[in-house]
C-alpha cells in the first residue's frame, strides 16, 4: 500500500497543485469513491503536502548572520556578528539588552558562580587548571554609530556588581515601533573548560552561549500570577521592558525567535556538527569553513572534534509510522491528515570512538523520539537532528538541548535498557517541542518546559522501553550484567524526587534562581510538574489532556507562552483553574487516607417500639431469643468507613469499596471537609477499601494509605524479613572476618 | 595446599556443634537488627494493599513509598542499636575464634575455655589490626586518587572504568592480607601459647611473608570457595525468584542454608590456616624407648637358695 506522508508522495503532490482547481476536484472525487479506496492513502499523502506548503513560522525578531574563526590551540573565538532585530511592540526602544553568556565562567564571582560553588549537572570545575571562559565585546555599532564605550553591565537579578552576564545599551535614537534595526558586534569568545553546557574537554568542543545574543523586549506578563503576591518580583505589567536575566546556576535560557546564518572556520582535521543545515563548506586549507543556516529558532550550538564518528540516517516518516497510527491520531485531535502526517528528518550522529557500538541505541531513540512527539504534538519542523555523544570527560556538557541540536550522554560500559542514554536523549529531544517550539521563559517559569518534557519523555519513553533497569555501576562493571536488578518507570522515578527531596521544599512555581538549592530546583522544574500533569490528566481523563497538549503546543509554536495562557487552554473547566491554583502556585500536597474501616453486627434494640399501628416491648429475653436464633449467613453488619483529607490540597477523589461477598460500590467524595464518612447496612462485611483506585492522582505524597484491606497477606512480610535477614547476615559475615 | 584446607575441613567437620553455634549467634545478631526494620515493615504494611503490592518487588518506588510512610528518621533512630549489635557480633566471633583454634591446637581442652582465655589477647590484636586496617585504607584511597587523576582528563571512558576495577582488586588484596596477617597471628599466639597481641601480631606478620607463596595460596584457594559460593547462590536466588509463598519459603531455606555454608568456611578457613602453619612447627623427637637398667653384677651372680 501507498504510504501517506512519503517523499514521493509529497513531489507529487506538487505537481498536483500545480494543476487547476478542476483537476482537483476530480482527484479528490476518484479518491473519496468507494472504488478509489485502495488509493485513499495516496490522497492523504497529497493532502499532506499542502500542510508542508501551509507551515507556520515564526516571527522572525533576532536574526543572526554571524562569522567565527576558532583558534583551537588558545580555545579562542573571534567572531563578528550582523544582527537584525525588529521592534515588534508598540513601544519605542531607547536601549538594548544583550546577554554575554560566557562571562558567567569568568570568575569566581560571578553570579553563576556564587550560586553553583562551581559545582553544577554532576561536575566540578577544576579551578587549579585555568579552566575560564569569558565573552569580550570589541565593537558595537549601529548604522555607522559606536555604541562600544557606552556598554555598561547590569545586574537585574541580584544586584552582584561583579556579574558580567548581561550588557545594557543605551541608543542615542529610539528604535520604534516596527522599526529594524541592524547592528554590527565584533566579540572574542574564551571557551572555559566545560563542567557546565558549554566549553572544551581535550579536543571536544561544545560551543553554546557563545555569542552576544538580545533580550526579548516584551510585556512582562511572563509570570502573571493568580497569587500576586506569590512572587513579588514579577508582576503583570502593561509596559514594554527587557527579560533579559542573568546567567544563573539552576536556569537555562530565553530568547526571541530568528534565522541563523553562521560561518565557522574551524582546523581542517575536526568533525563539526551544529544547529541547522550545512549549505556551504570551503577548504581554506589548514582550516574549513563551514557554513550553516536554520531559521525558526532561538538559539545556535556547534561541536567539533576530530574523531568523532559521524553517522547520518533518514528518519523516514512514511517508514516510521503506520497508517493506523496516523488515523489514531487525526480521529482523537479530530484533525486533518496534513496535521496528522510527520515529516522526514535527517538525523546525525556525533559519536565517541569507544561507543561504536551504542549507534544503535542512540538512533532508536531518536526515531522513537521524531516519531512520538510528532504523533502527540505536531510534527518536528525542521530538517535536521544532530545528536552529540560528549566524550567521558566532557559529560557536563552532556543532557542539553539547543534547536534541531541535542547533546545525549552514555558510558563505555553499559546495560542493556537501563535507560541511558535512551531516555536523556529523548528527553533532550522534547525540548525541540517544549522550549524549542513552544518558547517558555526557562528562567521565570522552568517548569514549562523541563516540566512539560518530563512529563512527555516518560509518555515516549514508557511506550517505547516500558520498565527500565537501574545498573548502577560497581567497580566499574554496570550491576545489570550479572543481576537483576530494580526496575522502573516515570511515575515511580517522578513520585521518588518528589518525595525524597521534599513536597513541601518550594512552591511549584518560582523563577529558576530562587529555589532553595538545586535539588529543589530539579524537583519544582521536572518531576513535580511532572506528576502535576499527569494528575491533570487524571483528572480531566488521558484523551483530553492529550487534546489539550497538543492544542497548546500548536497554538504557541514559536511563541513565548506565560503560565496564564496553559491554564486558560482548560477554559471549559473551572475545576482545573482550582486546581492549579492549589497545585502551581503553593507548596500544599495532596494526601488522601482510609482512616478508619469497622464492621458492627446490627444489634437488637431494647424499648418499646410502634410498629405498623402496634407496639411492640422488646425485652433482654427477646435479644437473647434473637440471637440464638440467628444463623451466621443472617447477620448484618454496619459498616462504617472513614476517609480523610490529610494534604491541604482539596480535590475530588474516587472511592472502591468492595464487600466480602463480592459487592462494589463506588464513591466520589469532594474532598472539601476534612473527612466523610460513608455507611453501608450489609449482609457482609467490607473486604478492602481503595482511594483513588486509578493512581490518578500522582501528586498524593503517600499511597500506602490510600487502601485497607481486611486481609492481609503474611507472605509479604516473610519475604521481606526474610531477604533483609539475609542482607544483614551477610554483611556480619563480612565483618566478622576483619576481626 | 588443598591438603591442609582438607585437614580443615575434617577438623571442622569433627565439631559441628561448634558450627551451628557460630550460625546460631549470627542469625540472632541479624534478627536483633531485622527485627525494629520488621515490625516497621509490619507496621506499614498493616492492612495497606498498596504496600502489599509495592513489596512485591524491590524497586525504586519501595523505598520512596515505605521511606515516606515508615519515615527513614524514625528508623535511622535505631542506627546505634543496629551498631551495636553488629558490633556484639564482631566480640562474639573473636571469643568464638579462640575456643576454635584452642581445640584444634588441643584437643583436650574445652571449647569455652578456650574462648574465655583467648578472648583478651585476640581483642588486643584486633585492636592493633585497625591501626593495619587503616594503613590499608589509606593505600586504598591514594590509589583511588592516583586512579581518578589518571582518568580525569581523559576523553575515554575505559581508564575511569578499568581504573575503578583495578581499585577494588587492589583494595581487596590489601584488607585481605591483613585479614591474613591475624588470622596467622592468632594461630602463633594459640600454638606458642603467646598472650601479647603485639608480639603475637609481629609474628603473624613475619610468618606471612616468609611463607608468602602458600599462604596466600590458602587464603586464594578458600576465597575461591567463597566466591562460588556466593555465585551458586546467586544463580540460584535469580532462578527461584519469590514470586510465590513457595518460592518464598524455598529461598528462605536456600539462604540460612548459604549463611550456613559461609559460617562453615570461615571456620574451615581459620583450620586450615592452622593445619599449615602447625605443619611446620617442628615436632618434638619421639622419646627413645626406656632402656632397662643393666642388673647389677651382684644380682647376677646371686643364686637362690631353692629353699629360700
Amino acid at each position: 500500500m501507498t504510504r501517506p506522508c512519503s517523499k514521493s508522495g509529497l513531489k507529487a503532490a506538487t505537481t498536483v497543485f500545480q494543476a487547476s482547481d478542476k483537476l482537483w476536484s476530480r482527484w479528490y472525487a476518484r479518491f473519496t469513491a468507494p472504488s478509489g479506496r485502495g488509493s485513499v492513502w495516496l490522497f492523504i499523502f497529497l493532502i499532506c503536502a499542502t500542510r508542508l506548503v501551509a507551515e507556520n513560522n515564526a516571527d522572525l525578531i533576532a536574526n543572526y548572520r554571524i562569522s567565527a574563526k576558532y583558534n583551537a590551540a588558545d580555545k579562542l573565538l573571534d567572531g563578528r556578528e550582523t544582527l537584525t532585530w525588529t521592534n515588534a511592540s508598540s513601544a519605542d526602544v531607547s536601549d538594548l539588552h544583550f546577554h554575554l553568556y560566557m562571562n558567567a565562567f569568568k570568575n569566581e564571582k560571578s553570579t553563576f558562580f556564587r550560586e553553583s560553588g562551581g559545582q553544577l549537572r554532576g561536575d566540578r570545575v577544576e579551578k587549579e587548571k585555568s579552566p575560564w571562559g569569558w565573552i569580550d565585546i570589541k565593537s558595537m555599532s549601529l548604522a555607522g554609530i559606536d555604541l562600544t564605550k557606552s556598554i555598561e553591565f547590569i545586574h537585574p537579578d541580584d544586584k552582584n556588581a561583579d556579574d558580567q552576564t548581561v550588557i545594557r545599551v543605551p541608543l542615542a535614537k529610539p528604535v520604534k515601533p516596527g522599526e529594524t534595526i541592524e547592528l554590527l558586534i565584533a566579540f572574542k569568545t574564551k571557551f572555559p573548560k566545560v563542567f557546565a553546557r558549554t566549553g572544551y574537554a581535550g579536543m571536544f568542543l561544545l560551543a553554546g552561549q557563545w555569542f552576544p545574543k538580545i533580550g526579548v523586549w516584551e510585556k512582562r506578563e511572563g509570570l502573571l500570577l493568580i497569587r500576586p503576591d506569590a512572587q513579588p518580583d514579577f508582576h503583570r505589567t502593561d509596559t514594554f521592558s527587557w527579560n533579559c536575566h542573568q546567567f544563573h546556576a539552576n536556569s537555562e535560557f530565553f530568547a526571541d525567535y530568528g534565522r541563523y546564518d553562521v560561518d565557522l572556520t574551524v582546523p581542517s582535521n575536526e568533525v563539526i556538527g551544529a544547529t541547522g543545515e550545512l549549505v556551504d563548506k570551503t577548504d581554506n586549507g589548514a582550516t574549513t569553513t563551514y557554513t550553516f543556516h536554520q531559521e525558526n529558532v532561538h538559539d545556535f550550538a556547534w561541536t567539533i572534534q576530530p574523531d568523532y564518528i559521524k553517522l547520518e540516517r533518514d528518519f523516514r516518516a512514511d517508514q516510521e509510522v503506520t497508517p493506523k497510527e496516523l488515523e489514531v491520531v487525526m480521529k482523537r485531535h479530530n484533525i486533518t491528515i496534513e496535521e496528522a502526517c510527520l515529516s522526514d528528518v535527517r538525523v546525525t550522529l556525533l559519536l565517541q570512538p569507544e561507543h561504536a557500538n551504542q549507534a544503535e541505541r542512540h538512533f532508536k531513540a531518536a526515531f522513537s523520539a521524531i516519531k512520538w512527539f510528532g504523533i502527540m504534538y505536531g510534527h518536528y519542523p525542521h530538517r535536521t537532528l544532530t545528536v552529540v555523544d560528549p566524550p567521558h570527560n566532557g559529560a557536563g556538557a552532556g543532557g542539553m538541548e539547543y534547536p534541531t541540536f541535542i547533546t545525549a550522554g552514555t558510558a563505555w560500559l553499559t546495560s542493556t535498557n537501563d535507560g541511558d542514554p535512551e531516555e536523556v536523549l529523548v528527553h533532550e529531544f522534547g525540548h525541540q517541542f517544549w522550549q524549542g517550539q513552544v518558547g517558555s521563559n526557562e528562567f521565570e517559569a522552568a517548569w514549562m518546559d523541563e516540566g512539560f518534557n518530563t512529563y512527555s519523555t516518560g509518555k515516549v519513553v514508557d511506550l517505547v522501553y516500558g520498565r527500565r533497569r537501574l545498573s548502577p555501576s560497581l567497580f566499574g562493571i554496570p550491576l545489570g550484567w550479572y543481576s537483576s536488578t530494580p526496575t522502573t518507570n516515570t511515575l515511580e522515578v517522578n513520585r521518588a524526587a518528589y518525595i525524597g527531596i521534599g513536597p513541601k521544599l518550594d512552591d511549584l512555581a518560582r523563577a529558576a534562581w530562587q529555589y532553595r538549592n538545586a535539588n529543589s530546583y530539579g524537583e519544582n522544574s521536572y518531576m513535580r510538574p511532572a506528576l502535576m500533569l499527569s494528575t491533570l490528566e487524571g483528572i480531566v481523563g488521558s484523551d483530553n489532556m492529550e487534546r489539550v497538549m497538543r492544542q497548546y503546543q500548536q497554538q504557541y509554536r514559536y511563541r513565548h507562552p506565560s503560565p496564564q495562557d496553559f491554564i486558560a487552554m482548560f477554559h471549559d473547566a473551572p475545576e482545573v483553574r482550582n486546581y492549579f491554583e492549589q497545585t502551581l502556585y503553593g507548596s500544599n500536597v495532596i494526601d488522601y487516607k482510609v482512616d478508619e474501616v469497622t464492621a458492627k453486627l446490627v444489634k437488637t434494640y431494647l424499648g418499646v417500639f410502634d410498629k405498623d399501628g402496634t407496639r411492640i416491648t422488646v425485652t433482654p429475653q427477646d435479644l437473647e431469643n434473637a440471637q440464638k436464633a440467628s444463623k451466621s449467613k443472617d447477620k448484618e453488619y454496619l459498616n462504617t468507613v472513614f476517609i480523610r483529607r490529610e494534604g491541604e490540597v482539596a480535590l475530588p477523589v474516587e472511592i472502591l469499596i468492595t464487600f466480602k461477598n463480592g459487592e462494589v460500590v463506588a464513591e466520589k467524595w469532594d474532598g472539601a471537609y476534612r473527612w466523610i464518612k460513608y455507611e453501608y447496612t450489609r449482609k457482609s462485611e467490607i473486604k478492602q477499601v481503595v482511594v483513588d483506585p486509578g493512581h490518578k492522582l500522582a501528586l498524593d505524597v503517600n499511597f500506602t494509605n490510600n487502601s485497607w484491606t481486611a486481609e492481609p497477606n503474611p507472605s509479604v512480610v516473610i519475604k521481606w524479613g526474610s531477604t533483609l535477614l539475609f542482607w544483614i547476615q551477610n554483611v556480619l559475615q563480612f565483618a566478622s572476618m576483619v576481626a | 595446599m588443598t591438603s591442609f584446607i582438607k585437614t580443615g575441613m575434617r577438623e571442622i567437620g569433627k565439631r559441628k556443634k561448634l558450627i551451628w553455634l557460630w550460625y546460631a549467634f549470627n542469625v540472632l545478631s541479624a534478627v536483633i537488627i531485622v527485627a525494629p526494620l520488621a515490625i516497621a515493615i509490619f507496621a506499614v504494611l498493616g492492612t495497606s494493599i498498596e504496600s502489599q503490592r509495592l513489596f512485591q518487588n524491590f524497586d525504586i518506588s519501595w523505598v520512596t513509598e515505605f521511606g515516606w510512610s515508615a519515615q527513614w528518621e524514625q528508623i535511622t533512630m535505631w542506627l546505634p542499636l543496629f551498631a551495636m549489635a553488629g558490633g556484639v557480633f564482631v566480640l562474639l566471633t573473636t571469643w568464638l575464634s579462640g575456643g576454635l583454634l584452642a581445640v584444634l591446637h588441643d584437643a583436650s581442652e574445652s571449647f569455652s575455655g578456650g574462648c574465655g582465655r583467648w578472648f583478651g589477647p585476640f581483642l588486643r590484636l584486633f585492636l592493633f589490626a585497625l591501626i593495619f586496617y587503616g594503613i590499608a585504607f589509606g593505600i586504598r584511597g591514594g590509589f583511588a586518587a592516583l586512579f581518578r587523576k589518571l582518568g580525569e582528563d581523559s576523553m575515554s571512558g575505559k581508564p575511569a572504568a578499568y581504573s575503578s576495577m583495578a581499585n577494588f582488586v587492589i583494595t581487596w588484596l590489601v584488607f585481605s592480607l591483613v585479614n591474613m596477617i591475624l588470622d596467622y597471628a592468632k594461630v602463633h599466639m594459640v600454638t606458642h601459647n603467646e598472650r601479647q597481641a603485639r608480639r603475637g601480631l609481629a609474628k603473624g606478620i613475619r610468618f606471612v611473608f616468609a611463607h608468602f607463596r602458600r599462604t596466600v595460596t590458602i587464603y586464594l584457594v578458600l576465597t575461591g570457595y567463597m566466591l562460588l559460593m556466593m555465585a551458586v547462590y546467586h544463580v540460584w536466588s535469580e532462578v527461584i525468584g519469590q514470586s510465590s509463598v513457595g518460592a518464598v519459603l524455598f529461598l528462605l531455606l536456600a539462604r540460612q542454608l548459604y549463611m550456613f555454608g559461609r559460617t562453615w568456611l570461615r571456620m574451615v578457613w581459620l583450620a586450615s590456616e592452622y593445619a599449615y602453619f602447625a605443619s611446620l612447627i617442628p615436632k618434638p623427637e619421639p622419646a627413645p624407648p626406656p632402656v632397662m637398667p643393666t642388673a647389677p653384677q651382684f644380682l647376677e651372680n646371686l643364686e637362690f637358695n631353692e629353699s629360700f
